[in-house]
């Protein structure tokens, strides 16, 4: 770890790192030319398969294998799409990303593009980002002056436009279909799989949905090899330099660059200068509010690598830590958490629609002091009925057109299993008594 | 073909079939809401969900396709998909979609129009939990009245959206949207844009819940009090399939009866409230006009004032009739036959309808403008049809027999000439109307409700109408009433016993016909011999 220098946010806080002036001076768009005038689309595929590199906007789903997916004989249009709505609560790093460094996420999605044969492409961008949403405006504006886009990109014949599209605010429009409705112009309402978006995404052609970081990434693997960004972190299968956004009860939050599979210990205590006011560490969410909390002691050496926090029993998400000490109450977390996934559910189909309420309605009633014992196993039943058996070894068993069941389901399941003690506390009858 | 295996039944189905469809047509009952088979397919209910052998998750049977897969992948070496419909899985998986659905459901069916025809009820009963496990507050929603007499009650919805997929699928009018998230969902219509289109009712028939409610049949009845009639709507010559339901002498309501020959899904609004049309000025007993009083007489003194007012008024040479664009094919076919025997000369017309522009929605459904629903079926079986009633003036102008249209024959400048023209008026109607004030005397016959026999729509479908109600007063059937005629002027008409038989002898001596017969009309109609 001590000798790892940050990569994607290198130049984070340099004076006008967000110029393409500073940009082209310090290596930029060298990636993006050498991909459009010296290598074909299966050769970008291929790199960028043999890298190694996850998709980081949570699910970690290999880039250059989702790529591969695209028809290559279709004669409809491809898009690529550059999901940045990051709406998972906890979670900030694409916003670094675009504030401090606009064009090495352009640079991206110029690779991507090539890769998939896309003319053009789009960031989805969440409708709170006003400032960031500028600032690509402005980095996109300077690459059409420099022929870098639009037609006949770099002096080849490759021709490419990146429109910016502000999204409404909405946690959904964060899932890929639900995105690709909402810029279609239409309400955010995720699509039922298959077809997936590789086949049939927006505007019914093959389309590919990357995260801001995942393409942020492109520009160093093209210029480094597969095999330098393969070297980088703990884990041979989830390689690569990783942002890590840690918030909570820690002295130093913010977004930390490191070596994917860095010990959690070690962003925590090192890192982030650990526990806020010194206090003990009772549990910390791993990847977001959606993914299933990590009590202290099961965070003992692990490593914040996809398949690491997978085997841990949670996931690495969108690498959002929040740390929660022991001043905490769980239950209040746990109520919180479910009243936000209940407002952002978007109703389509029943088992998330009906059931992220009742369970903010049960766990509202414990906050109030109103608990029954029954509820806690109702509460653990309706989240199987919502998510579906969650049985990490086997995959999910999700009862939901998209994943938002299992964003909620497993996260208030891991709440209710692993501080049941703390609902206990909350009990009308103890209460009484 | 792609084998397809659901529970312990095969199916060799096409390449791209719908598990769900195959299982409902295979009688396997698989529980759906969101499902709709003209509608696109959302999967949002997840009732249907079906367990599928090597697919960990449950899948939506409605957005299942079964593919081909190669020999080596085969399940058991032959089946390109197992479906399992009642495994442990699929059956907690129902339960809790069903506990799901009705956490807020008020569950007021004893006052719900839709119990007794409800999916939430005949599933939760099925499939369900028989009590409920939520002690939360219910969310309580106001009704409203979203246009085109079709209301809502929000708290019974199960944001199914098929009524919101049929506006903008099926009529393009895109009135109905889902308004704001989640739990909060509910269908609406944006302020100032009611739901207004002339398919509107159809989104309570495909409602699956008694959340959408015409104001026509609210509170009328209970479905259960109801006999269901399959039927045919004559309102225009698209001739939809319908079924009547009513109860004795009183019909209740009229939904679209599924036919991919006629109308496909649906029905539209001025074939569904049309019965209303009928409900006054019903005509009961056989009346003649003396002066300016009309005076009811039996049947016999009125088949005998025909026949001596054809002795009066220049013989059987004399006698001119119009046909009805409205009534089935069996009366018009024995007064045309009548009228050929009567003269020598082309003596029947139809009587106008006036023409609209036809209405075509853009999934292909079409309210066709000409709203002589039997037209076409009329000049089918009418030998020596005349074009217009022109001619009907040169000579002698007798006695004029006229079969009503129902409220649409148009009174143009040449019928009312004829109507002036005629000495003696006799009209078969089951209403009054314009028509029958023009009368000398008037016959009452069944209503379009009440009538048996076939029509043929534009297409040249033939189907069947079958009665829904009773006759009211001493009202006939109206091919009884020409039979009867026939056999007092002519002595032909005895030896038909019932609609039937007309049908029958229409199949014997009309060449275009003669296919036709009851037996094979069956619910969804034949086509008639395209004319060369």
């Amino acid at each position: 770890m001590n000798d790892f220098q940050p990569i994607l946010t290198k130049h984070v806080g340099q004076p006008g790192s967000a110029t393409l002036d500073y940009y082209l001076i310090h290596e930029g768009y060298q990636a993006a030319r050498q991909a459009i005038h010296e290598m074909t689309s299966d050769a970008v595929i291929q790199v960028v398969k043999d890298s190694g590199l996850q998709g980081r906007g949570g699910a970690g789903f290999p880039t250059g294998v989702k790529w591969s997916f695209i028809p290559r004989n279709s004669r409809k249009p491809k898009y690529l799409i550059n999901n940045a709505d990051e709406s998972e609560p906890g979670t900030f790093k694409d916003r670094l990303l675009i504030n401090h460094n606009p064009h090495q996420v352009i640079e991206g999605m110029i690779i991507a593009s090539k890769a998939i044969d896309c003319h053009l492409a789009f960031i989805y961008i969440r409708g709170e980002f006003v400032k960031e949403a500028r600032l690509l405006e402005t980095a996109l504006e300077e690459c059409r002056a420099n022929h870098m886009l639009g037609k006949g990109i770099f002096g080849s014949n490759f021709d490419l436009d990146i429109l910016v599209h502000r999204g409404a605010g909405a946690y959904i429009c964060g899932e890929e279909t639900g995105l690709i409705e909402s810029l279609e112009g239409k309400r955010g309402w995720p699509r039922i799989k298959p077809p997936f978006p590789a086949i049939e995404g927006y505007l019914k052609s093959p389309t590919v949905v990357n995260n801001v970081e995942t393409l942020a990434n492109l520009p160093h693997i093209i210029l480094n090899g597969a095999d330098w960004f393969r070297a980088i972190g703990a884990s041979h299968d989830s390689p690569g330099p990783k942002l890590y956004c840690l918030s909570g009860h820690v002295k130093k939050p913010g977004v930390y660059e490191a070596p994917s599979g860095i010990e959690l210990t070690e962003l925590i205590y090192e890192l982030a200068g650990g526990i806020k006011d010194d206090r003990r560490l009772k549990a910390v969410i791993p990847g977001g509010s959606s993914s299933p909390v990590l009590t202290a002691s099961e965070i003992d050496g692990l490593k914040m690598d996809y398949p690491s926090v997978k085997a841990a029993g949670s996931m690495l998400g969108s690498a959002g830590i929040m740390v929660l000490d022991e001043t905490t109450d769980m239950v209040q977390v746990c109520y919180n958490l479910a009243r936000f996934y209940a407002h952002e559910s978007c109703g389509q189909c029943t088992p998330c629609r009906e059931g992220t309420t009742w369970l903010t309605k049960i766990l509202r009633r414990f906050t109030q002091g109103q608990g029954r014992r029954e509820d806690l196993d109702l509460i653990l039943e309706v989240t199987d009925n919502i998510g579906g058996l969650i049985d990490f070894s086997l995959g999910s068993y999700g009862k939901t057109i998209c994943p938002f069941g299992e964003a909620v389901a497993w996260p208030v399941r891991a709440f209710v299993q692993k501080f049941r003690n703390e609902f206990m506390d909350y009990l009308v009858e103890d209460a009484v008594a | 073909m792609p084998l397809l295996k659901i529970d312990d039944q095969t199916f060799e189905v096409p390449k791209g079939a719908r598990v769900l469809d195959e299982a409902l047509k295979a009688g396997i009952e698989i529980p759906h809401y969101c499902y709709h088979p003209a509608l696109s397919v959302v999967g949002s209910c997840r009732m249907c969900a079906v367990e599928i052998d090597g697919i960990p998750k449950l899948q939506t049977s409605c957005s299942t396709l079964v593919g081909e897969l190669p020999p080596e992948k085969k399940f058991e070496g032959q089946y390109d998909m197992v479906v399992h419909t009642r495994s442990d899985k699929v059956v907690a998986a129902r339960k809790s979609a069903l506990e799901f659905l009705l956490l807020n459901h008020p569950l007021d069916c004893p006052v719900c129009d839709q119990a007794g025809e409800c999916l939430l009820q005949d599933y939760s009963f099925k499939y369900g939990h028989a009590h409920s496990r939520f002690i939360e507050e219910k969310r309580v929603r106001p009704g409203e009245d979203l246009g085109s007499g079709v209301v809502i009650n929000q708290n019974r919805c199960i944001m199914c959206t098929r009524c919101v997929r049929f506006t903008r699928e099926i009529t393009g009018t895109h009135e109905l949207f889902v308004e704001n998230r989640g739990n909060d969902n509910r269908i609406a219509v944006f302020d100032g844009h009611p739901l207004d289109n002339p398919l509107a009712g159809n989104v309570a028939d495909i409602c699956p819940v008694g959340a959408l409610l015409l104001k026509d049949y609210m509170h009328t009845t209970r479905v259960w009090l109801l006999s269901h009639t399959p039927s045919t709507c004559t309102e225009c010559t698209t001739g939809c399939s319908i079924t009547v339901d009513g109860a004795k002498d009183r019909i209740y309501r009229i939904i679209s009866r599924e036919n991919a020959q006629a109308n496909g899904h649906f029905i539209c609004d001025y074939g569904r409230y049309a019965f209303h049309q009928y409900e006054d000025d019903v005509l009961t007993t056989p009346q003649l006009k003396d002066g300016a009083e009309w005076t009811e007489i039996s049947w016999e003194e009125a088949y005998q004032q025909v026949v001596d007012r054809i002795g009066e008024y220049g013989g059987q040479q004399a006698v001119r009739a119009l046909a009805s664009p409205t009534f089935p094919n069996e009366s018009n076919y024995l007064l045309g036959q009548l009228m050929n025997q009567l003269t020598d000369k082309k003596s029947i017309a139809l009587l106008p309808v006036k023409q609209q522009e036809d209405q075509v929605f853009p999934m292909g459904f079409r309210i066709s403008g000409d709203k002589g629903g039997n037209h076409r079926g009329a000049r089918d079986v009418i030998h020596n049809l005349a074009a217009g009633t022109q001619s009907f003036h040169k000579g002698d102008l007798g006695v004029l027999i006229v079969l009503d249209g129902d409220g649409r024959g148009e009174i143009t400048e040449s019928i009312e000439r004829l109507f002036a023209a005629a000495p003696f008026t006799v009209v078969l109607a089951s209403n009054r109307s314009d028509i029958t004030r023009l009368a000398d005397l008037v016959l009452p016959v069944a209503g379009p409700f009440e009538r048996e026999g076939t029509v043929t729509n534009d297409q040249g479908l033939v189907q069947w109408l079958q009665p829904a109600v009773q006759l009211k007063g001493q009202a006939r059937p109206d091919w009884q009433v020409v039979a009867e005629l026939s056999q007092a002027l002519i002595g032909e008409g005895a030896m038909y016993t019932c609609a039937g038989d007309v049908t029958w002898k229409i199949n014997q001596t009309i060449e275009a016909y003669s296919q036709i017969t009851r037996f094979k009309i069956g619910k969804f109609g034949q086509f008639v011999e395209s004319a060369a």
